[in-house]
Formats: C-alpha cells, sequence, structure tokens
C-alpha cells in the first residue's frame, strides 16, 4: 500500500514533468510547475515518512556489525600472540640459562 | 647437572606431538576457504565504501540541486520541499550518517574478516621460533647434550606446532563470525535491496522529489529566457539534474544488484567454511557454491 502510494506519486511526478517540457505556453507551464511542486512535496512527505522507519534498521544492523567486526579484531590479536608467548617462552629459557649458569 | 630426558619421556612427547599435529591438521581452513573468504570480503569492503561514498555524493548533489532550483525559482513552491533553510533536505547529515554509518560497518566486517584470514603470523613465528632455539643453545647443559641440528629440529617443532595452533584459532574464529554475522549481513543486504532500488526505493524517490521541480525550472527559463546567459544559466542546471538521474538510475541499480549478490554470496560463503565433513559430493556442492560466490564477486566488483 505505502509502496503503491509512492508509486503512483513518482509516476504523476513523471508525467507532470514530461507536460511541463512539451507546454509551449507560459501560463500552462506555470500552472503545471505549481501543481508538480505540490505532488514532490507529497512525495517528500511519504519519504520523510518511510525513512523515520526505516533508519532504526539500520542503526540495529550497525551495532551488529561492529560488534563482529570488534570480535574479527580480538580474534587477530590471539593469533598474533602465539608468536609473542613463544619469544616470552624464549626470554624465560634466556634468565633459566643465566640462573643454572650460576649454579653450576 | 644432567638433563638428559629418558627415553619414555622422549616418547611420550613424540606421541603428544604426532597427536596434536594430527588434531589440528584437519580443523585449518583450506587454501580455497581462505580464497573464498578473501574474495567475499574484499567485495563486501567494496560495497561498502561504494555505497557510502555515493550517499555522501548524493547529499553534495541534493544541495547542488536545490541551490539551483532557488536561484532559478525563487521561493520553494511546496512548504514540504527544501528551502534556504534546508538546502540538504532528503539527504540531511542525520540520515546520510546513519545510513553510511550501516555501509561503513559492511566495509569493516570486510576488512576485518580479509585481515583474519591474511598469513601474518608466518614471519613472526619464525622469528620467534628462532630466538627460542638460540635461548635454549645459550643453557650450558643443553649446549652440552644437544647438536646442533637437534636445537634446529626443536626450533621447526616449535613453529609447526605454533602454525598448527594459529591455523586451528583462524578456522575456529572465521568460521564464528562468519556464522554469527551471517543474519545481519543477510539483513542488511535486504535493507540496501528495499531502499536503494530504483523503481520502489525511498532513495530514488527522494533524489526525484528533488530533480523533477529543477527540471520545471530549468525549462520555464530556458523557454521563457530572452538572451543566451538565460539559456546558459538554464542549460547549467539541466547539467546538475542528468547528473543526478545517472545516480538515479544507473548507480541504484548496480547498488542492488551487488547487494542482492552479495546476499547469495554470504550463504555461500557460511556454506564453505562450515562444513568440514569433506566428502565426494561436498567437494562437488562446494564447487558449485564456489562458482556462485565467484559469479556473485564477479557482479559485484564489476557492475
Amino acid at each position: 500500500m505505502a509502496n503503491s502510494l509512492g508509486n503512483e506519486l513518482s509516476a504523476a511526478l513523471t508525467n507532470i514533468t514530461s507536460l511541463i517540457i512539451k507546454t509551449g505556453s507560459e501560463d500552462e507551464r506555470t500552472k503545471l510547475t505549481q501543481q508538480q511542486a505540490q505532488i514532490a512535496g507529497q512525495l517528500q512527505v511519504f519519504v520523510d515518512k518511510v525513512v523515520d522507519q526505516t533508519l532504526p534498521e539500520y542503526n540495529v544492523a550497525t551495532v551488529a556489525l561492529n560488534a563482529a567486526n570488534a570480535a574479527a579484531e580480538a580474534a587477530k590479536k590471539n593469533l598474533d600472540n602465539v608468536a609473542d608467548a613463544i619469544k616470552k617462552i624464549a626470554d624465560a629459557i634466556d634468565k633459566l640459562g643465566g640462573l643454572l649458569a650460576k649454579l653450576a | 647437572m644432567d638433563i638428559r630426558i629418558p627415553l619414555t619421556v622422549r616418547l611420550c612427547l613424540l606421541i603428544i606431538l604426532a597427536v596434536l599435529l594430527i588434531t589440528f591438521t584437519g580443523c585449518a581452513l583450506t587454501a580455497k576457504q581462505k580464497v573464498a573468504v578473501s574474495q567475499f570480503s574484499g567485495s563486501a569492503a567494496t560495497l561498502g565504501d561504494v555505497t557510502s561514498s555515493q550517499l555522501i555524493a548524493m547529499r553534495d548533489n541534493t544541495m547542488k540541486m536545490t541551490t539551483e532550483r532557488l536561484l532559478l525559482g525563487g521561493k520553494s513552491k511546496d512548504p514540504n520541499l527544501g528551502d534556504q533553510t534546508s538546502l540538504d533536505h532528503g539527504f540531511d547529515v542525520e540520515r546520510v550518517e546513519t545510513i553510511s554509518g550501516a555501509t561503513q560497518a559492511l566495509a569493516a566486517y570486510g576488512k576485518s574478516l580479509a585481515a583474519l584470514v591474511d598469513d601474518t603470523q608466518s614471519a613472526e613465528l619464525k622469528t620467534a621460533s628462532n630466538e627460542f632455539v638460540a635461548s635454549l643453545g645459550s643453557v650450558p647443559t643443553a649446549k652440552a647434550h644437544l647438536s646442533d641440528e637437534q636445537l634446529q629440529a626443536i626450533g621447526t617443532v616449535v613453529q609447526e606446532v605454533g602454525g598448527f595452533w594459529i591455523e586451528w584459532k583462524r578456522k575456529q574464529a572465521v568460521t564464528t563470525i562468519v556464522k554469527n554475522s551471517k543474519d545481519v549481513v543477510d539483513h542488511l543486504c535486504d535493507l540496501l535491496v528495499r531502499d536503494f532500488d530504483p523503481k520502489n526505493g525511498w532513495v530514488g524517490l527522494q533524489l526525484q522529489v528533488i530533480e523533477d521541480p529543477l527540471m520545471a525550472e530549468a525549462t520555464n527559463v530556458l523557454y521563457d529566457g530572452k538572451t543566451y546567459n538565460d539559456r546558459k544559466i538554464a542549460l547549467e542546471a539541466f547539467q546538475v539534474a542528468y547528473d543526478n538521474k545517472m545516480s538515479r538510475t544507473q548507480i541504484l541499480k548496480r547498488v542492488t544488484d551487488a547487494a542482492t549478490a552479495m546476499k547469495k554470496a554470504n550463504n555461500a560463503l557460511a556454506n564453505a567454511v562450515a562444513k568440514s565433513d569433506w566428502s565426494v559430493q561436498d567437494i562437488q556442492d562446494f564447487a558449485q557454491k564456489a562458482q556462485s560466490l565467484q559469479m556473485a564477486i564477479k557482479i559485484i566488483v564489476t557492475k
């Protein structure tokens, strides 16, 4: 229903714009331009209502996708940590070596 | 101090190592799966980035067209249309910011998925295992009982086990993220298809609301103009309206096509990363899905 209203207004706007382009009479064009502005205004009101309902859906999608991105970044850090863990073990062995050398 | 390891302990270590290798080997993403994820994520980033930039371009065009209409026709002929106090009416900051927030999040999703699949750890692992071997070699008692070859072999094992561990974790992360994000990515594709549809979507209708009144005012000035300059001003306005018409008819269609293709690719990707029980049938099915994914991505990239 809502879509058909939008489509009807859009079709009316297209038709009246075509008429303005075809009409030679200045008076006729003035009247048509006024009518066109009214239809465009109605279509603007229609679009505004549709968008008001739509924006919260995008907000929900944004929040969910940002959560997925955060999870992906955390997972990537976890992967990078494996090499760090091996380096830490190497550091520990270095210290252990120093300690053993003192004990020997 | 004697650090020689008893034979039974060494055997146990070898068995544990073998079990770890066998376990991790089957739990990594295959090359095909990695290609599928990379292609999908690259295309998702492209769709998200391009759509975001187009929304900003639409706002800029809206301001240009409303300005031109006011210059040509004076005060707005209907109070619901944009005027000198609301030049960006229809693509105001809140609208553009909200929708491009979602498309930028989609682009970021693609980029973070690509970063997760890209192997940046191999070089770091090699450095770490080299440091490990060097440290072990510096322990006097270890050096006394282990040859250089044995130390190198230990380094290789450390690197391999680390690598298998990373690949296992990588697969777990990619599978979980793709599976958990499937519904929201699908939903965002649905929103883009619905709203950017050139015939029924609100984005196209909004562009028409701004474009058609400008066409009318420019036509009036062109027909009624007496001088070259009058007509020149009208034709400059037609040019702005024409650019908008191209966005309305061409770009919206491509965004819609890309979002439709992405939804299909998202489904194929979820199947591709989830399948661990490979059979001949699964391989054949996956080949078809990979082909379908590839075709969908071609649509996203080329159109």
